[in-house]
């Protein structure tokens, strides 16, 4: 008797295939970009500043325009889209912003503002019944009080305010979340309530999200699978678990290495890698690979060959690196 | 060893139109020649209002320094006039902040920026000034020092800006810099090389570092020992490995255990602290901790807790005896 096949995997939720975005300045911000986000999975994009991660969510919001490439979602191809078409689409799409502060009008109600969805999308009237019971379940939903509704932002803190964005961003029922550094701006008590808030209502909802940070910690917890982003381009993706304990490129290397972690025993008797030199402007990208300037582990011909993503050994792991690195100690 | 600033407390009132806020209810930390003291907190604890006002940065009005003192070099700072502060700040005690990019003027060369302060504190000429620029921008481990000096802050990099602020900073070669979030605007990377850099001036150096900073893994990487602060008032006090492994201050031990790590598997739910940070305009009675305190008394809604010592050189401020 044949073995049963394993169940297909779901189609993914969005799909990038070769996205590109190059600016009126020539600065290519995002380039050659492609990865799947799968159905109720948080896929984690992390970089530094200036590797295009930012861009990024926006050409997939269509808040930017793409030079390149294609983005489906939900079965459909959103850069050939026409305005009114793209309306519906968002609906299922919605993001929370890093700055809890610059992203709430501060002269609009809390209600107002978590309603605002719901009536752009014709769903209910402003300031009508069934929209303060929604905005009230919403509220409920990321544990705020029903009699927030008729207050301001400036009467919430910077955690409550994020709150208040992700009701915003629950309001019409997204299939996809697009989270850009939803927790940077917030003081480290702080941090772990709203991530726990987002796994949970991403467990009762059955959410998808793309997360965007710089904190690897924070990823490390939220994330299923992992990307990193090196100047415009995806240099390793992997799941979580598998990116944090082996990785393959130098440049994920030296991010973990970087980032300290709170045990003053650990800090003292690990290796860090210290790169040399700053990172290149991507206004002026360095040939060949984009770490090869500041990469330990570089050689001649990283100067003359794009090195594309690479199967690696666990499956599911691609790396773009031509002499990918199993031990950091290697790097030191 | 003998302290080379220490503080003893220090309390500090903004008065405003409406309301007077204590951003500062008696600090006391002492830090020596060679030891990075970190200075921890959230938002409101209070950590840069006592950063400024060792140098007395807070303008008067709203700020007054209602208590305490100040103690370097002999001199109660908070007693001196201005014009002797002015020969303190830049040359024995210097400051390096968070947002290289504002502090920076960016109508003068970096150069002319390092030199301004030799000029000024040591006295020298303009072209030994300029030779001595050149020196500390190489010392900061900045390419071409000689080409660089006559470049403007827009021309660096936010790390190569970082560095000048430091180089200005160590210039006249202060016993000690304070630090307010030197590396939070800084990508991960940039970030590393800049405490590198900052171990290694100070070996070379000897100053103390006063590191002001909410990132709990910057302290495990760069302090000796470690001063919590909590809603103006300091609430642990300890060697960098005991505040880690043995807090006696629940909240410390709560913001520990709140922290997602790196270099720990996740799944499981992280234990956040409940509530916000409190608010200066109108502080909880008491302990300003005890609304989020998991263990708290009924006394601690009304008892101000001091900071006691509980083991040798290891201070907490909190009703709950002992070790958690």
């Amino acid at each position: 008797m044949a073995e049963p096949l394993p169940p297909p995997l779901p189609p993914p939720l969005l799909s990038l295939r070769g996205v590109r975005k190059e600016f009126r300045s020539k600065v290519v911000a995002v380039d050659d970009v492609s990865f799947d986000v799968r159905p109720g999975e948080t896929l984690g994009l992390v970089g530094e500043s200036g590797c295009g991660k930012t861009t990024l969510t926006r050409l997939i919001l269509r808040l930017v325009e793409a030079s390149g490439g294609e983005i489906w979602f939900d079965g459909k191809e959103l850069l050939g889209l026409r305005q009114r078409e793209l309306l519906s689409v968002r609906e299922d799409m919605q993001v929370v912003l890093q700055d809890p502060y610059a992203s709430l009008n501060p002269r609009m109600r809390v209600g107002d503002i978590v309603a605002e969805p719901l009536v752009t999308h014709g769903r209910v009237r402003r300031r009508s019944a069934a929209a303060r019971d929604r905005v009230a379940e919403l509220l409920d939903a990321v544990g705020l009080e029903a009699g927030s509704q008729d207050r301001f932002p400036h009467e919430f803190s910077g955690g409550q305010r994020q709150r208040i964005g992700i009701a915003r961003a629950l309001a019409l029922e997204p299939k996809l979340v697009i989270c850009d550094e939803p927790v940077s701006a917030l003081d480290v008590s702080i941090q772990a309530q709203i991530v726990n808030l987002m796994k949970r209502l991403q467990a009762e909802r059955g959410l998808t999200y793309l997360f965007v940070s710089h904190d690897l910690s924070i990823m490390r917890q939220i994330a299923t699978r992992v990307a990193v982003m090196n100047l415009g381009r995806i240099v390793e993706l992997a799941d979580t678990e598998t990116l944090f304990t082996a990785p393959r490129h130098p440049y994920t290397h030296s991010l973990l290495s970087a980032a300290p972690v709170a045990d003053p025993q650990v800090e003292r008797t690990r290796r860090r890698i210290v790169l040399r030199g700053d990172p290149p402007s991507p206004a002026d990208p360095p040939s060949g690979c984009s770490f090869r300037t500041r990469c330990p582990a570089a050689r001649d011909e990283c100067a003359h060959t794009r090195p594309p993503l690479a199967a690696q050994e666990d499956p599911g792991h691609t790396a773009a690196c031509l002499f990918p690195v199993a031990d950091a100690s290697a790097l030191v | 060893m003998s302290s080379v600033l220490e503080i003893n407390d220090l309390h500090v009132e903004f008065r405003l139109d409406a309301d007077t806020v204590k951003p500062v209810n008696g600090v006391s930390l002492s830090v020596e020649a060679g030891e990075t003291l970190a200075v921890v907190g959230e938002s409101g604890s209070g950590k840069t209002a006592t950063a400024l006002s060792i140098l007395r940065l807070h303008p008067t009005p709203p700020c007054h320094y209602t208590g305490g003192e100040i103690l370097a070099g002999g001199r109660d700072l908070l007693k001196l006039p201005e014009r002797e502060m002015r020969a303190i700040r830049g040359n024995e005690i210097a400051m390096v902040f968070q947002d290289p990019m504002t502090s920076l003027n960016p109508l003068k060369s970096v150069g002319a920026q390092i030199a301004e302060s030799l000029r000024l504190h040591q006295g020298l000429s303009r072209s030994q000034a300029r030779a001595q620029a050149v020196q500390a921008l190489r010392e900061v481990g900045i390419p071409n020092p000689e080409q660089r000096a006559g470049e403007y802050p827009h021309q660096f990099s936010g790390g190569m800006r970082q560095r000048v602020m430091i180089a200005i900073a160590l210039a006249c070669r202060p016993k000690v810099l304070i630090a307010d979030e030197p590396t939070t605007a800084l990508d991960v990377t940039v970030q590393a090389q800049i405490m590198e850099l900052l171990a290694g001036l100070q070996e070379r150096f000897g100053m103390a570092i006063v590191l002001i900073t909410h990132d709990l893994g910057v302290v495990a990487r760069c302090a000796d020992r470690v001063l919590v602060m909590y809603g103006g008032r300091p609430v642990e006090l300890a060697a960098v490995d005991e505040v880690f492994a043995a807090p006696r201050m629940p909240y410390t031990r709560a913001l520990l255990r709140s922290m997602p790590r790196s270099d720990v598997p996740g799944g499981a739910p992280l234990d956040p602290i409940p509530g916000s940070p409190p608010n200066l305009f109108s502080p909880p009675g008491g302990c300003a901790f005890h609304p989020r305190c998991a263990l708290a008394l009924p006394e601690c809604s009304s008892t101000v807790p001091p900071l006691t010592e509980r083991a040798p050189g290891h201070s907490a401020a909190c009703l709950l005896e002992g070790s958690l």
